[in-house]
């Protein structure tokens, strides 16, 4: 695996929405299997750095699985993404910042390193859109997005 | 105005995506509503009719931003229009770009896409917009799901 400090200058794809709450209310969400469980398509378990962390799987949807590269509570997350280890997992980067207005930005950099066909890249655009608008949704209105698939 | 011609040397279109729990209509009816889009459009309205043909201006504190042409309409499912920075300054000089907007049911939610092309290599105009749709998007999501609205966002210009 790349060590942290090798994540190329460009991510291949950002996906970045703007929530009304604070930083700690949106980490939270993010955080919190139950939260989790209603935008993440299923529980979600989270470790610490170094440790794994897990989707796991549904009738809907196949587990995906990876290793907790950083974790800095409230900002960032740094994870291997992957369905099993072949081909290499991919990194994925969850920013949570504070933005203007007492809003919050989160933003989810995808590093894959490698050419996608269309279909792939846009079931990773809707993925990505339906994450965040799910995070966003929960958060600001306390009731979880219909699931959009 | 037909749609501009393509640059030779391009910058990638840029995408976004987002899901709002509401109906196609009433997102058609948000964004093709020229004076209530100032609610969540960080203050700017559209003078438009969002008809074939007539043009969109872009105005904020009675302020020209942007200007363009309604060139398709298919209500409630696309609209096209040109997209052109109020000059004079250099992102005006990079000439008409292109927004879609595409709305299309998903589940009990509306999948709202826009794509906006035809940006020139090394767009100072795509910088712009690739922070602005995200924050002016998000704020519809919020307006139409009856949650406060992250009203103006960082990418507020600092001028």
């Amino acid at each position: 695996m790349t060590p942290e400090d090798a994540l190329p200058e460009r991510p291949d794809y950002v996906a970045v929405t703007y929530i009304s709450a604070s930083v700690e209310r949106v980490w939270r969400a993010f955080t919190d299997p139950a939260d989790q469980a209603t935008y993440f398509g299923g529980k979600t378990e989270i470790g610490e750095t170094g440790e794994p962390w897990i989707r796991h799987a549904t009738d809907k949807w196949p587990a995906i699985t990876g290793v907790v590269l950083a974790k800095q509570p409230p900002n960032r997350l740094l994870i291997t993404w992957g369905f099993n280890d072949n081909p290499p997992p991919d990194r994925v980067e969850f920013l949570i910042e504070a933005a203007s207005n007492g809003t919050t930005r989160v933003t989810i950099r995808e590093y894959h390193g490698r050419k996608w066909p269309q279909d792939i890249t846009d079931s990773a655009v809707q993925g990505w859109a339906a994450l965040l608008a799910g995070l966003k949704t929960l958060v600001e209105t306390g009731k979880p997005l219909p699931s959009p698939f | 105005m037909p749609a501009p011609d393509p640059h030779v040397e391009a910058d990638p279109e840029f995408v976004y995506v987002i899901y709002i729990a509401a109906s196609q209509q009433k997102v058609w009816d948000a964004l093709t509503d020229g004076e209530t889009v100032r609610r969540w459009w960080a203050d700017t309205q559209h003078d438009s009719t969002f008809k074939v043909g007539d043009p969109i201006i872009y105005r904020r504190n009675g302020k020209v931003d942007v200007r363009g042409e309604i060139l398709d309409r298919n209500e409630p499912h696309s609209l096209t229009y040109t997209f052109h920075v109020e000059g004079p300054g250099p992102q005006h000089d990079e000439g008409p770009t292109l927004v879609t907007y595409e709305l299309q049911q998903s589940g009990a939610n509306t999948m709202l896409k826009v794509t906006h092309t035809n940006f020139k290599a090394g767009s100072r105009v795509r910088i712009g917009i690739s922070s602005g749709w995200p924050a002016i998007l998000s704020s519809l999501k919020s307006v139409l799901e009856g949650a406060p609205a992250p009203y103006h966002p960082d990418w507020e210009r600092k001028s």
